[in-house]
């Protein structure tokens, strides 16, 4: 099992990988993705949306499942990032929030559980574990295919 | 663009992703994340990391083609077997150990130069290290996905 440092460390890992996924879209910020199942995929703009608001929802939930407060959300409402820069800058804010929120989350509370919510009945390292997953996913997706 | 500082930057943050990813998968190493005709989308932990940690290699090998270096040794005996996480974390420590010895050398002004080789169509040194992210933050977010 990885402690809570390594998976601090992988979180940060994949906030750099999505950051830079971001920077490569930004000339197709609103173009959207290949299409999936049910319509067209989404635009960078949307995932980076999406991603980043949710990156707060994992934050929110490991504080209160570990007995902590929740992080202050730098967020005025529904995120709406008009291109890259403004999504890069947002990122840096949120993880600035979250940082010394889970910052002191310690390997003897990783099997502490959410109470309520979306996430509820799951430990810490699970929604960590899911954190990680949810910004390799969309820092992948933004990328998007990489046909050469 | 990117230096070639940012992009070796990047591709170490995928790979501080894959570690955590397959650290987290451990206890369903052989867990298949969907049927056999799903192809690689139904593939377990296990069978993506015998994909994406030799990949490592084949990437640097495109880069040292374009570049005109030899190639990097290879730390892998034979067809990846990695029976357990902890076999892969090795052979991922062993590989990077490989591809870092080469792709260390690589100058911003060599990021331009192209290869054919591995069945690339003239793709950039550049792309080829973009790729390499994109392929790292996929397999991890294949192996830790909750939906399979």
């Amino acid at each position: 099992m990885a402690s809570a440092d390594e998976l601090r460390t992988a979180v940060a890992a994949g906030r750099t990988v999505l950051a830079h996924a971001i920077t490569m879209a930004a000339e197709r910020w609103e173009a959207p993705g290949p299409d999936e199942a049910d319509g067209p995929g989404w635009s960078p703009r949307q995932a980076a949306e999406h991603a980043l608001q949710v990156e707060l929802e994992f934050a929110k939930a490991i504080c209160a499942a570990a007995g902590r407060g929740a992080p202050n959300s730098p967020l005025d409402g529904a995120l709406a990032l008009a291109s890259a820069d403004d999504a890069l800058a947002a990122l840096a804010e949120i993880s600035a929030a979250i940082d010394p929120a889970v910052g002191p989350v310690r390997d003897d509370q990783l099997a502490d559980t959410a109470a309520d919510g979306m996430m509820a009945g799951m430990a810490v390292q699970d929604m960590w574990a899911f954190a990680i997953w949810h910004l390799a996913g969309h820092a992948s997706q933004i990328y998007g295919p990489m046909d050469n | 663009m990117a230096s070639a500082d940012e992009l070796r930057a990047n591709v170490a943050a995928a790979r501080t992703v894959l570690r955590a990813a397959i650290t987290t998968a451990a206890d369903n190493w052989e867990t298949p994340k969907g049927a056999a005709d799903d192809g690689e989308a139904g593939w377990s932990p296990r069978q993506a990391a015998e994909h994406a940690i030799p990949s490592e290699l084949m990437f640097t090998d495109a880069i040292c083609a374009a570049c005109g270096y030899d190639g990097p040794e290879n730390p892998l005996d034979g067809e990846p077997s990695f029976a357990s996480a902890a076999d892969a974390l090795a052979a991922l420590d062993a590989v990077i150990a490989a591809a870092d010895s080469k792709v260390s050398y690589v100058q911003d002004e060599e990021l331009g130069k192209t290869t054919a080789a591995f069945g690339f169509e003239a793709v950039s040194v550049a792309w080829l290290m973009e790729m390499d992210v994109w392929h790292l933050a996929d397999h991890s977010a294949q192996m830790i996905s909750p939906m399979g």
